[in-house]
């Protein structure tokens, strides 16, 4: 992550800061109101349905509109922070002067997206009016003119950073680099152009590796191959790809990240993070890395609830990280075993992709929910065993054992809130909410147990706690949306048929196309964002799996985790970033320590597939 | 798979991109369409089609077909009603008795007033529609077989101000969410029912946590093949002619399928434990006529509309 820059002397750059200061504040302003408007409004729809029978109709559409002004104007606020997600490995190595330069790029490279797809964003908004929303009977472009704001905002947002930063010698010259190359491609797309399907490889292979290692934010390296591919080699219109921004960013499903994030925040704020920890500590404090545990059970006991991974490790994180920080923990390995939790749990039920794979192939998803808790189990446990190697040798010499009596005390202490993850999940499974609402219905208990029971809740910090709310969501949303704008770009080149066919030859039988789709779906997984990958690649599949004897609860488990990997490893996996958001730790840490656990998944996941009696062993057919 | 290597490269290439698994009939007759199109035309025109929301949701792949990023639409008439509003007239509440009804006047008058609107809004539609079939009711609780066993039912309709407004009249609860979670829904009983037709019960395995189906015919639900105004007018005369008929001729085939398709999955639904029923329309009818449903919507979609609807199907409001 970017370090903010140094007061600036000199006139320019003073008044950079000046306006760059005014706007920050009206747009995080904009931002926690929003954050706080979510809660309400989802809030009410819950109350409205389970309490008075009188569902409100309107709740979920404003509430998907409000979040594509949430997420775009937050993405606003982490590009003036510098929180967009970026690798940094690199840039950090090279030579102080290259390395400014390369800052600089990241910068004008994002700018030079925003530049090109702004007049596009315009337009989207102006033919989004034509449409009149379903449930408040509004016009459209209310939603849709959140994305040609943010992207108006970002650039304004990014051209005073570049002013703010004070030297102008790096500026101006990856101003002109950054020209040079958009125009080197406009000439180059005649010749680009009858490449054919390769263009996908120099596309979302070549660009996107590129500018990724370069150190562009991680949303912008998809967001420039996307918009290179689509308008030098298709005809695609690109309003098309601001369409693919909306639909990505406004999905329901992921307000339950921000929410989570927040929640996440308001556990911290009221104490209950720390009774919760305390009470766990004493009972595993004394086992060589027993919080690592703890975060892999807890993943296992929230995964299902909430819907969506990234708000699952939202609620997570902020508990157990600090602690286990203060006990020495490499960050970068927390951040590791923390995304590897992610592919880990993906098939516990009811997992959104479950339910996908059931609705666009034939298994049904009531077996596909008994099918994957076993083979989620068994992922775990080789996270288990990589967590018991690295720690094996830890130093517990001074941690005291806590007697029963301490641990009873804490443990009462902790009891409201440790109660928490069941209120939720009760509240799910009981249908009182949502996966998308339950969230409301923990931030509710947590700020009643905080004034209530903990007496601890600070006002004065929730502004703030909701302007970080915002600022991560805005980072993780807008990775998203460009990601599912790459997924179109793939999707509509045809490309998922010729691949089929060709896995579809793969020799070796039951155990070759087993081997062969476990890779497909690893590269796929992280390429198209996850939940793409099935969607796309399901229905080519499943069919073949039938053919050659693999049964499709036991394929369906294969290629979750498969994608799962994908989708949680870096350097291209969304996942991976997302979970690098939530905890705040920089990318590049991680990298370090994900192959460990990735390889532990890797033989999980050919267990699994060796073994089918862990998928299909307790389905009742 | 059985596609015939064409003669020459493609000279244009068709999207047409929808919300069905590859296997519903809208998608088997839809291939034999884009087949048949390769053929006649040498393999000049291709249509390469995108199933199961593979490039978008429904009103994202709306938004598409009006830009050109994709060229062909299964427009559902709820969807597209919220660009053209006259769409949502063929899905009023008990309006049609029967097959006969609809298709003379989706075929007919009100079709031609409804494709009006589209080219107004620069689609092409293809003359004849394709059927999504009449919406049924099912729940987890009980079998619907009089208005009033609708009451207070928390029930999830698509949003649309139509369902919505046709459920509210029934005295129900109407809940809307999104389909992705209907399923999660109705098995932790968020809500107790959901209205579709027979095929998506059946493919997205809501059988699985629903114990009725009634047969309450509500509403017919069906696709308006929409094409983007200009791609369409770029392609050449003869191939227009070509891929007209290819897709109206595939649309009446794809009735009869889903015709015989909703006699056997009654069938299939029954072996897997839903408890069918049937009803008649005449309560629900004077149900809606008593809460003033009919009259607010014809005021809605205006008296021109309206008596041509009521044209075919007899006095409603
Ligand atoms: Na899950
Ligand atoms: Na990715």
């Amino acid at each position: 992550m970017a370090v903010e820059a140094p007061p600036p002397s000199f006139g320019m750059a003073r008044l950079a800061a000046i306006i760059d200061r005014l706007l920050g504040g009206a747009v995080e302003a904009a931002t926690a109101a929003l954050v706080a408007i979510e809660v309400v409004v989802l809030g009410a729809g819950v109350v409205a349905r389970y309490c008075f029978h009188a569902p409100l109709v309107w709740s979920d559409e404003l509430a998907s509109i409000l979040f594509l002004w949430l997420s775009m104007l937050g993405a606003v606020v982490a590009l003036r922070r510098g929180e967009h997600m970026r690798m940094t490995g690199l840039v950090n190595r090279v030579p102080p002067r290259l390395r400014t330069l390369l800052e600089a790029f990241a910068l004008t490279a994002s700018i030079g997206f925003l530049l090109l797809i702004l007049p596009h964003a315009l337009e989207y908004a102006q033919e989004e009016s034509f449409i009149v929303t379903p449930a408040l009977e509004i016009s459209n472009a209310w939603r849709a003119a959140a994305l040609p704001t943010g992207m108006a905002l970002m650039l304004v947002a990014g051209g005073l950073r570049l002013l703010r930063a004070g030297s102008f010698r790096p500026v101006a010259i990856a101003i002109v680099l950054t020209a040079l190359l958009v125009l080197a491609f406009w000439l180059a797309g005649p010749a680009l152009k009858p490449l054919g399907k390769l263009n996908l490889l120099v596309f979302f292979v070549g660009i996107v590796a590129t500018n990724v290692f370069a150190g562009v934010p991680i949303a912008f390296s998809f967001a420039l191959a996307t918009f290179g591919y689509l308008s030098l080699t298709t005809s695609t219109p690109m309003l098309v790809m601001v369409g693919r921004l909306d639909e990505g960013m406004s999905h329901l499903i992921l307000l339950a990240v921000p929410l989570f994030i927040f929640l996440g925040a308001l556990i911290e704020m009221t104490g209950m993070a720390r009774a919760m920890i305390q009470f766990l500590a004493s009972l595993l404090g004394h086992v060589r890395g027993g919080l690592s545990y703890v975060l892999i059970g807890a993943m296992y006991l929230v995964s299902g609830i909430s819907g969506s991974k990234i708000a699952d490790m939202a609620a997570i994180a902020p508990v157990l990280f600090p602690e286990m920080k203060k006990r020495g923990a490499q960050p970068g390995d927390l951040l590791a075993l923390l995304s590897a939790t992610g592919a880990q749990t993906e098939t516990i039920p009811p997992s959104i992709v479950l339910i996908t794979i059931g609705s666009v192939t034939g298994v049904s998803i009531a077996a596909l929910f008994t099918g994957g808790m076993l083979p989620a189990l068994v992922l775990g446990a080789a996270l288990w065993l990589v967590v018991w190697w690295r720690y094996r040798r830890e130093d517990l010499s001074r941690v005291p054992r806590p007697t029963a009596r301490e641990i009873l005390k804490l443990a009462l202490v902790a009891a409201p809130a440790i109660a928490l993850p069941f209120v939720i999940r009760a509240a799910v499974v009981e249908g009182v909410a949502t996966a998308t609402e339950v969230s409301t219905i923990g931030i509710a208990y947590s700020v009643v147990a905080g004034l209530l029971i903990y007496r601890r809740f600070d006002w004065r910090r929730l502004p703030h706690m909701l302007v970080e709310t915002a600022s991560l969501t805005g980072a993780i949303i807008f990775i998203i949306g460009c990601a599912t704008a790459m997924a179109w770009g793939l999707t509509q080149s045809g490309f998922s048929q010729d691949l089929a066919k060709l896995m579809a030859g793969v020799p070796g039988g039951t155990w070759g196309f087993l081997g062969v789709s476990i890779l497909a779906f690893i590269i796929l997984g992280s390429v198209l964002e996850g939940i793409p990958a099935i969607v796309l690649f399901g229905p080519l599949m499943f069919p073949i799996a039938k053919q050659v004897g693999v049964h499709e609860v036991h394929y369906a488990m294969v290629v979750i985790f498969a994608m799962g990997i994908g989708l949680f490893a870096p350097p291209f996996g969304v996942g991976y970033y997302g979970a690098a958001a939530i905890s705040k730790i920089n990318p590049d840490e991680g990298l370090k320590f994900i192959w460990g656990y990735m390889l532990a998944l890797l033989v999980g996941l050919l267990l699994v597939a060796a073994v089918p009696w862990i998928s299909i062993g307790f389905l009742n057919s | 798979a059985g596609l015939p290597r064409p003669a020459r490269a493609a000279e244009i290439t068709l999207k047409f991109g929808n919300n069905l698994p590859a296997s519903h009939p809208l998608n088997i007759r839809a291939a034999e369409a884009a087949e048949r199109i390769a053929r006649e035309t040498d393999g000049r025109v291709k249509v390469d089609i995108f199933p199961n929301n593979q490039l978008g949701g429904d009103t994202d792949m709306l938004s598409q077909v009006r830009s050109g990023g994709i060229d062909i639409f299964n427009a559902g008439t709820l969807v597209i009603a919220t660009l053209a509003p006259i769409s949502a007239i063929t899905g009023v509440g008990f309006a049609f008795a029967n097959y006969d009804q609809v298709w003379s006047a989706v075929d007919g008058p009100l079709g031609n007033l409804i494709r009006a609107a589209f080219a107004k809004v620069g689609l092409h539609t293809f003359e004849k529609m394709w059927d999504n079939g009449f919406r049924q009711i099912t729940t987890s609780n009980r079998a619907i077989a009089a208005p009033a066993d609708l009451a207070r039912l928390k029930i999830r309709v698509p949003v649309s101000p139509m369902g919505i407004a046709l459920f509210q009249a029934l005295g129900a609860s109407p809940t809307s969410l999104q389909f992705s979670e209907v399923y999660s829904a109705l098995q932790t009983k968020v809500v107790d029912a959901q209205e579709n037709p027979l095929a998506i019960v059946e493919t997205a395995k809501l059988y699985e946590v629903q114990k009725f189906c009634s047969l309450t015919n509500h509403s017919w639900d069906g696709y308006h093949m929409v094409f983007n105004g200009r791609s369409w007018r770029n392609l050449p005369d003869a191939d227009k002619a070509i891929v007209s008929r290819a897709f109206n001729e595939a649309g009446l085939q794809q009735r009869a399928d889903l015709r015989k398709l909703n006699e056997t999955l009654r069938a299939q639904l029954t072996a897997k434990g839903l408890a069918f029923n049937e009803t008649q329309p005449e309560g629900f009818q004077a149900k809606l006529r008593e809460a003033g449903f009919y009259q607010e919507w014809q005021g809605r979609f205006g008296n021109e509309a309206w008596s041509v609807l009521e044209g075919t199907v007899g006095r409603l409001a």
